[in-house]
């Protein structure tokens, strides 16, 4: 009896402790077991990122190439068959849609290894090493398939399609004036495509477009100054037979000193007119000569330097992004 | 039922004991586990953070040290779009695209090294003076190529508006023989000049005196030119145009030298912070490694 209200007051308590320290182990055991997980998941997303996701993402870049070579030697030889544009493009259709899925698969892999869970305490690292790879991945990317997309505008520029050959007017015209009416014409068609290629996704293309509208606008200043020289010098020409007239003129009538000297002040005049025209000339016929021999290597430095200066940054800009990242990576799984 | 509650008050003294004696045994064993996580938690998991830490902090400066590899094709990258976009007279939009792309990405570049180095400075491995001392040169050294990089941006884009902008056609388009040549000199040098002026805001000092060299060239021109603008007698004008086209004839010479000087100093620069920088990572590795193969003989004499 004595025992009864202790063990009524008692109890309670008892339970009330005994479910309270459980409650509190369970509610640990729950709290440590998530961070777990929650690590354990980041762990293997972490994982995952760098042994399947990154090498997907590698090995999606290396199809790139090759992709893209196939196609331009494919749209070059059926253009050389000879072909139009439009045929060369329809008969390389299969290499630009396997190029197209290419690019596809890749962005799909870049897409992949940008959606990896990289959130954490210290992910800062990890996240920017994702950004700066994503971000020169893709440039890489957009820069091929500008490369493809302006293959054949680039590639028609000196063809019929743009007629930028025309500017090389060469022997066809029967002075300097039809040289420079001629290459007027030429440079209307052949701007307009120049104006295109420079809305290119690829810098290469777009630089190229920049220098040759610059050099097609040089070759149209000199050519004007040269047309305007040579109508100058048979103007000349017509101004000296005139003044030789004058002077055997003087001579018959033996004319006073005073009018010998006008006409030899004149003379000298002329004279300087002359040589400065002469001078223009030259300055300018000599830039026109070398602004037509350079634009084939122009042309041709477009893919056998630009564009493989380009490649090569990538080749080197991506492969030490992937490195980082790795080690990026590394350290978060460090333990 | 009666039988049973009968006999739960009958002996309820000695049960309730031995209840609360079991009670009391689930609590202390429950305390226990609890003091046995903690321990173990607070005993064994540090020294195994500690060890990570290292690791950690190892792979953090093989990023750092890798990334620096990255400023080369960056910077020519842009230097190379910069420059195309300024001679071709691309036009202020073209120019703002080529500064806010290719140099971004290198801002972003030296901020994103920046982090890690501030990261690193975090690290609980710090604790070690050596370590400690080491990473302080590492974080000093790799923070002054980093700010080199970041000059560099900056000089270059000054020295394209400048001497690739205003400057380039001075010496390329004008016609010396033409009639208008001094007239057209002055016009352009005075352009030049102005350009120069402004491209020495922020540059370094190496980049200063190589402003500083041609601006002097081209000065010493332009009043050349004036001369020949100013005489009014044509014969003077012919032997002052004369001396200013001799004196033309030095210019490339002098521009050589200038260019020289300037590469030279910033590759003797560039080479020495590079140098250090090399320095400063083997050591700091070393000193990271002697670091692990502690924490590894230790957890050998634990087995």
């Amino acid at each position: 009896m004595t025992m009864e209200p202790v063990r009524s007051k008692s109890r309670p308590l008892l339970i009330a402790l005994t479910v309270a320290v459980v409650l509190a182990l369970v509610a640990s055991v729950i709290a440590i077991s998530l961070t777990t997980m929650a690590a354990q998941q980041r762990r293997e997303s972490l994982v995952l990122l760098k042994d399947e996701r990154l090498t997907a993402l590698v090995d999606a870049r290396g199809k790139v190439q090759p992709a893209v070579n196939k196609y331009l030697a494919a749209y070059k030889k059926a253009r050389n068959a000879p072909a139009s544009r439009e045929e060369a493009e329809k008969s390389s259709a299969t290499e630009r849609d396997e190029f197209q899925q290419t690019i596809k698969s890749a962005r799909t892999a870049l897409a992949e290894a940008q959606a990896s869970n990289t959130a954490g305490a210290e992910a800062g690292t990890v996240t920017g090493a994702v950004d700066l790879l994503g971000d020169s991945y893709q440039a890489y990317l957009d820069s091929m398939e500008g490369l493809v997309q302006s293959y054949p505008q680039f590639e028609g520029l000196f063809r019929e399609d743009a007629g930028c050959s025309g500017l090389f007017v060469g022997s066809k015209a029967a002075n300097l004036r039809e040289r420079q009416t001629l290459l007027g014409q030429a440079a209307v068609p052949c701007r307009e495509a120049v104006n295109q290629l420079k809305q290119s996704k690829n810098v290469s293309y777009v630089e190229f477009a920049r220098t040759l509208d610059n050099e097609i606008a040089q070759l149209e200043v000199h050519a004007e100054t040269t047309a305007k020289s040579e109508e100058n010098y048979n103007e000349f020409v017509r101004l000296k037979d005139e003044y030789v007239k004058k002077v055997d003129d003087a001579t018959a009538r033996n004319a006073p000193d005073a009018e010998y000297r006008t006409i030899a002040d004149e003379l000298k005049a002329l004279n300087t007119r002359i040589k400065n025209n002469r001078s223009e000339f030259d300055f300018a016929a000599k830039r026109y000569l070398n602004g037509v021999k350079e634009m084939p290597t122009l042309v041709e430095e477009v893919f056998s330097k630009n564009v493989a200066a380009q490649i090569k940054h990538h080749d080197t800009v991506i492969p030490l992004r992937v490195q980082v990242l790795k080690d990026a990576i590394d350290a978060e799984l460090a333990e | 039922m009666g039988d049973k509650s009968l006999e739960e008050t009958v002996s309820a003294p000695g049960r309730g004991g031995s209840k609360r004696t079991a009670i009391i045994v689930v609590v202390l064993v429950a305390a226990l586990v609890a003091v046995g996580i903690g321990t173990w938690f607070t005993l064994f998991r540090p020294a195994e953070t500690g060890r990570a830490d290292v690791i950690r902090l190892d792979k953090h400066r093989i990023m750092v040290d890798n990334s620096m590899n990255l400023y080369d094709p960056l910077v020519e990258q842009f230097s190379g779009r910069y420059s195309n976009a300024i001679s071709e007279k691309a036009g202020q939009s073209e120019e703002e695209k080529v500064l806010s792309q290719d140099r971004e990405r290198i801002v972003r570049e030296s901020q994103a090294n920046r982090e890690r180095l501030e990261n690193m400075a975090e690290s609980p491995v710090l604790k070690d003076q050596e370590v400690a001392e080491s990473f302080t040169r590492f974080k000093d050294q790799y923070g002054a190529v980093i700010a080199h990089n970041d000059q560099l941006l900056i000089n270059t884009t000054n020295i394209y508006r400048s001497v690739g902008g205003p400057c380039a056609a001075l010496h390329s388009s004008l016609n010396i023989s033409s009639e208008s040549y001094a007239q057209d000199y002055v016009k352009s040098a005075d352009e030049c000049l102005a350009a120069l002026g402004a491209a020495k805001d922020g540059a370094d000092a190496e980049t200063t005196t190589l402003l500083s060299d041609v601006e002097a060239v081209i000065r010493g021109q332009r009043d050349k030119q004036q001369e020949v603008l100013n005489s009014k007698d044509p014969l003077e004008r012919l032997s002052k145009s004369t001396l200013a086209a001799v004196a033309l004839l030095d210019i490339n010479e002098a521009f050589a030298k200038a260019q020289t000087t300037y590469e030279t100093a910033t590759k003797d620069k560039y080479s020495k912070i590079i140098e250090s920088a090399n320095s400063s990572n083997s050591t700091f590795e070393s000193v990271l490694k002697k670091s692990l193969e502690k924490f590894d003989a230790a957890s050998g004499e634990g087995k």
